[in-house]
């Protein structure tokens, strides 16, 4: 009888210290990234992908890369600033010295308003940007043609479908 | 040589009837239990309140026994506990209840009022939740803005089942030391808008599932009422 005191005990020991943190990882969206698309500005229901694009973000320094933007891609997602309440995307469109071509960089910029949602323990609170607005800056030699924005008002909750066109 | 084996046979029936008889007599001694108030606090818990701001509270837990191997059993107690997470801190202030039965499931010699407790628990809290800060979670390309303005959520409640197992042992004269592992599942709970309870007094810390553990460790003194 004494060894299934201990036996329980022991039982009990194991169990408490015993942690399953299966709720550790997030696996939750987070804060969604703004996903433009590239279209064809002569054929606009065409998509038409864009090579040697550089992404800046205004007021950070470095370059933004992930695995959405490489050498030759008709879509692309970028992070929006959650500090302030617009972000200043620098993309250029880099030249190729074979070409003749140089460096042409066209500046977008997105307004919004913030919302902050919680998510979960490990994931923590997203914020989803609602009422944005976009546009570019014109120059005289504007590689982007045109814009839309998917929806109006346009509200980037997630990033399961494009937000912003592009027409180039 | 038969007829002898006859007598033997008869003394030998005559002396076993005999013996029996005496054995009854013996038995009429019968050991009577002692039924009464157990009371005691949770040790761990204001402990953990000396040392840690974090991890506040107390707990009071008591028995009753109605009848051989059955006691009603009821926890109450009070926590006050901020945890830290990956994105946020948070803080979860209130009190807690849990009413039940618990049974003994070990058979103790004469005298001996050792317990292998199995019990069950209806659980309820009241409580508030208090997010002292937080970080969005977005891509760490971006600066990282953190909100330290506090959002307290008052007027919160939850209800759970808790099925109990521990142990008892009578250390010394009506004085228990106690030890018990606690599964819980959570029935329903107010949860607070834009957030959620992910620690609740009583129950713990809520996993992804509704699901919770939790243990006590106790001192416990019995105040014998009556011997049944």
């Amino acid at each position: 009888m004494k060894n299934i005191f201990k036996f329980l005990l022991f039982l009990i020991i194991a169990v408490t210290q015993l942690g399953c943190e299966s709720d550790e990882i997030c696996l939750e969206d987070i804060t969604p990234k703004l996903v433009i698309r590239f279209y064809n500005a002569n054929i606009p229901s065409e998509l038409k992908s864009v090579a040697l694009l550089k992404v800046n973000i205004g007021g950070i320094d470095g370059e933004y890369s992930n695995e959405t933007i490489t050498n030759l891609t008709d879509s692309i997602a970028i992070p929006l600033q959650v500090i302030e309440n617009k972000t200043r995307f620098i993309l250029t469109l880099q030249g190729n010295s074979n070409q003749g071509t140089e460096d042409n960089i066209d500046t977008l910029s997105v307004s919004y308003v913030q919302q902050d949602i919680f998510v979960s323990r490990s994931c923590g609170y997203k914020t989803v940007f609602n009422e944005a607005e976009a546009s570019f800056v014109k120059d005289d030699d504007n590689w982007i043609k045109g814009l839309e924005e998917k929806n109006d008002p346009l509200e980037i909750i997630d990033e399961n479908a494009a937000h912003v066109k592009i027409y180039h | 040589m038969l007829k002898y084996t006859i007598s033997l046979f008869f003394l030998l029936t005559f002396y076993a009837a005999f013996a029996q008889l005496g054995k009854s007599a013996q038995d009429t001694v019968t050991y009577k239990d002692r039924y009464g108030l157990r009371v005691g606090i949770d040790v761990v818990r204001p402990i953990y309140s000396l040392f840690s701001d974090e991890k506040k509270g107390f707990e009071i837990v008591g028995d009753y026994r109605i009848a051989k191997r059955l006691y009603i059993a009821t926890e109450l107690g009070y926590r006050d506990q901020t945890r830290q997470e990956d994105f946020f801190n948070f803080s979860t202030k209130g009190q807690y209840i849990k009413i039940g039965v618990d049974y003994n499931a070990y058979k103790n010699w004469i005298g001996m009022e050792n317990m292998i407790v199995v019990g069950l628990r209806y659980g309820f809290s009241t409580f508030n939740q208090t997010v002292n800060e937080y970080s969005i979670n977005a891509d760490p390309f971006v600066p990282v803005r953190t909100e330290t303005d506090k959002t307290t959520y008052d007027g919160l409640n939850a209800h759970w089942a808790e099925l109990v197992l521990g142990l008892k042992v009578e250390v010394l004269h009506n004085v228990f030391l106690g030890v018990s592992f606690r599964g819980n599942t959570l029935i329903t709970s107010t949860q607070p808008e834009n957030f959620k309870n992910l620690y609740v007094p009583g129950f713990e810390r809520v996993y992804f599932n509704d699901f919770g553990f939790s243990f006590n460790y106790t001192v416990s003194y019995l105040i014998p009422l009556y011997r049944k």
